[in-house]
């Protein structure tokens, strides 16, 4: 789906706000896309994220799904099939089909790594890229792009599926093959060449017998897949397999794919030890705002749907309002210019006013009160450091409340209910100044102290992993009903996330960077 | 000498607040009171008092701040939550307002520097929220509104008594607030009539503890000159004390203890 929000006019104001110049090099490294691998043969799939699945759901941990047994037919056959532990595969292939080289994809959206391949590629191609806007667009020919072997001209702004339209040109660099992406990472075929996706296995020969290298979110709710191979403590194979609201990703500690919460939506994450916390939910009425009253004459599936999608917003508003408090207190001890303190405070208020609407909107879709219930605060402020602050202000702000923003404004643009509508554009404008507020913190600590440079190096470092992870998620066929009704489909997610991170994020952490350097120069 | 704005900012029962620094960044613009009339060592004393009434504003947004998290830890009604987010915002326009006042009584920028929020946030309770909330709030609000009030009525300079007037409704507020907030905590949790009648009898032993002492000539013109005399201030301290703190939770472990013998 092409993204109706200009994001990278959103990137111009915020630089503006910022007062540093955009740069929107990244280095040699790929640039990974989402809307537009440019109609070609075949996008390398997603991991399930089409829709049906959402960022909502409750608030503990992981839910397990779990069909079990064998599957019925046509099996990939994967592993060395040397005996193994005798173990049986939960999640098995079904009716495997062919995806690009290397790669099947299962009736379930799984993507299997079945062997290590040489892509084709058709780079440098002798057409030009439609140019839109030269203040933006970054290359016109795949030659204009030189900082890296595989260099290609790719066009924003189009979803899979849909007719070009309207965005800018970048540079990406591709890969042909498993060594050029290096370490932890594979190169998955695509058009008009690979791109370097992380992955802990190369095919399904790397994993026990039995089970496959197999795709998973990288970044659930987020954007993104990546491989790993199956375990027997896999609770999930596609998000399919997890209860309503939870996706499958992989637990890091255990290696497994195991059902996880969606980790981007609205308000300021309220992030604690890199863990995004959020009170639970309760029966009562003292924090319904009065104003929403949304059409409910919907299919109840769609109206249980919009009850998950609003509750989850408003829990994660509601923890909101913890994240900014502490915020604050960090700016009083590391005494920060009173402008960000005000602007702290009116953010509060702001989150304080969302959560409000977001429960009477989920109240409203359920049929029945719902409110916040305990919020565990503990262990949340610890003695202030600048640096982890501003690493917790770039996650929880510069990108959470930037996407945020981006997600909430996309998506009044396609909501059919005028009061959604309202309501949408409302956090919109309110996350964007938090977000710039974020982003005024990171400036003005690195102006304190240059050294800090190290931490935004560090978190644009994530930021290009997630984006040369990402491969764009495919619209469903109920895309399009589902975001009239309010509810952001999963690949407009995904695809509003990408180009957030690569239009706003990136460019904006790799100037800060840069000013850094430039202060510590001038010092020195 | 013991000075009063805001909510105290306790951390392990000892008060917090920033030192302060040289900038301009903190002060309100258009504060201008006069300057020119008052003797060098008034000046010197009104810029002293209001740099201290301006560092504990500014630590009243760390303590309103916590509270507002422990609020949410609590699953306090909106209601708590919405006021506490307003008393942060009047806390920093305070904090504006004491530091410009401050700036303009000195001669030069004055603001605060950083301030020490380590260990601030413990692992939430709701007796210990409830036992700060009774010094900080119930107490320690109430007071400085109270101070506030009093002094607006004898200020000359105008401006001083439109500042002190505004502040006083606003700490009114914020000590209503802690006595909403003391009252549902009891309401949830009966038992915590203990800390209640812990903070009581604290209270009641100041109270016995009381002498009061004769004001000095010089007392009505530093009042008149906005400068809150030590005799009028504990005399405050302790009508206030006395009529609204003893009684509002007196009342409140009354409460309590029916609501208990009611469950």
């Amino acid at each position: 789906m092409r993204l109706r929000v200009r994001t990278d006019l959103w990137a111009v104001s915020l630089l503006a706000v910022i007062g540093v110049a955009p740069l929107a090099a990244c280095g040699g490294k790929s640039d990974g896309d989402d809307e537009n691998s440019a109609g070609g043969s075949g996008n390398t799939g997603n991991t399930g994220n089409t829709g049906n699945t959402g960022n909502t759901g409750a608030t503990t941990s992981a839910g397990t799904g779990g069909r079990g047994g064998s599957g019925t037919g046509g099996t990939v056959t994967a592993g060395t099939s040397s005996g193994g532990s005798g173990t049986t595969n939960a999640f098995p292939c079904n009716n495997p089909t062919p995806l690009q080289p290397g790669t099947v994809s299962c009736d379930n959206g799984v993507v299997v790594r079945t062997e290590s391949v040489e892509c084709a590629t058709t780079v440098p191609r002798p057409d030009p890229q439609p140019q839109n806007d030269p203040a933006i667009d970054q290359c016109e020919y795949d030659s204009d792009c030189t900082l890296a072997p595989h260099g290609y001209c790719e066009l924003s702004g189009t979803a899979p599926g849909e007719p070009p339209g309207p965005g800018y040109t970048y540079c990406n660099y591709g890969c042909v093959n498993d060594e050029e992406c290096g370490a932890g990472a594979v190169c998955v075929c695509g058009d008009p060449i690979g791109r370097c996706v992380q992955a802990s296995c190369q095919s399904d020969t790397d994993c026990n017998a039995g089970f496959h290298c197999a795709s998973y979110d990288s970044s659930p709710g987020c954007s993104g897949f990546a491989f790993a191979c199956q375990t027997t403590q896999d609770t999930c194979a596609a998000d399919t397999d997890c209860n309503p609201g939870l996706l499958c990703g992989l637990d890091v500690t255990t290696g497994a794919h195991v059902c996880q919460n969606a980790g981007c939506a609205i308000g300021r994450p309220f992030l604690v030890d890199e863990v995004a916390r959020v009170a639970t939910t309760a029966r009562r009425s003292d924090w319904l705002a009065s104003e929403p009253k949304p059409e409910l004459r919907l299919r109840p599936e769609l109206r249980q749907r919009l009850t998950q999608e609003w509750t989850r917003s408003a829990q994660l508003e509601h923890a909101s309002i913890a994240a900014f408090s502490r915020f604050l207190m960090e700016l009083l001890a590391f005494g920060a210019p009173s402008e960000l303190v005000a602007e702290t405070v009116a953010a509060i208020e702001d989150e304080r006013r969302h959560a409000e609407i977001c429960f009477a909107l989920a109240s409203a879709y359920a049929g029945e009160a719902i409110g916040p219930g305990l919020l565990d605060v503990t262990g949340a402020l610890e003695t202030p450091s600048l640096a982890r602050s501003l690493a917790t202000a770039v996650r929880e702000g510069c990108i959470g409340e930037t996407v945020a923003a981006l997600e909430a404004a996309e998506l009044a643009t396609r909501v059919s209910d005028p009061v959604l509508v309202d309501v949408l554009e409302r956090i919109a404008a309110d996350e964007r100044r938090h977000s710039e507020l974020a982003w005024k913190f990171a400036h003005w600590a690195v102006c304190q102290q240059p050294s800090l440079a190290e931490v935004l190096e560090g978190e644009l470092e994530r930021v290009r992993e997630e984006l040369e992870s990402f491969v764009p998620g495919t619209a469903s066929p109920h895309s399009h009903e589902l975001a009239r009704a309010g509810v952001m489909p999963e690949a407009l997610r995904a695809a509003v996330r990408h180009a957030g991170l690569r239009q706003i994020v990136q460019p904006g952490l790799a100037g800060m960077i840069e000013h850094a350097r430039q202060s510590a120069q001038s010092a020195a | 000498m013991e000075f009063r704005a805001g909510r105290p900012f306790l951390v392990a029962e000892v008060q917090r607040f920033a030192g302060i620094t040289r900038r301009s960044d903190w002060t309100l613009a258009g504060l201008a009171p006069e300057v020119e009339r008052l003797a060098p060592h008034v000046r010197q004393r009104l810029a002293e008092e209001w740099t201290r009434a301006g560092q504990l504003e500014h630590a009243s947004i760390a303590a309103f701040s916590r509270f507002l998290m422990e609020l949410l830890a609590f699953g306090a009604p909106s209601e708590l939550v919405a006021e506490t987010v307003s008393a942060i915002e009047d806390e920093r326009q305070h904090t504006e307002i004491c530091f410009a006042l401050a700036s303009a009584y000195a001669g030069e920028a004055i603001g605060p520097d950083l301030l020490d929020v380590t260990g601030a946030l413990e692992t939430p309770s709701l007796a210990r929220a409830l036992s700060t909330a009774v010094r900080e709030g119930c107490i320690g609000e109430t007071l400085a509104a109270l101070e506030a009030a009093e002094l607006a009525t004898r200020a000359a300079d105008p401006l001083l008594q439109q500042v002190l007037e505004r502040i006083a409704a606003d700490e009114r507020r914020h000590s209503e607030l802690a006595w909403k907030f003391a009252h549902w905590a009891v309401c949830q949790q009966p038992s915590l009539a203990v800390v209640l009648e812990h903070e009581l009898e604290r209270v009641c032993t100041e109270i016995d503890g009381y002498a009061p002492e004769t004001t000095s000539p010089r007392a009505h013109d530093l009042a008149r000159a906005g400068v809150m005399p030590e005799t009028l201030r504990a005399d405050v301290r302790q009508s206030g004390l006395r009529q609204i703190v003893q009684p509002g939770l007196g009342g409140m472990v009354e409460y309590a203890r029916r609501a208990g013998h009611a469950a």
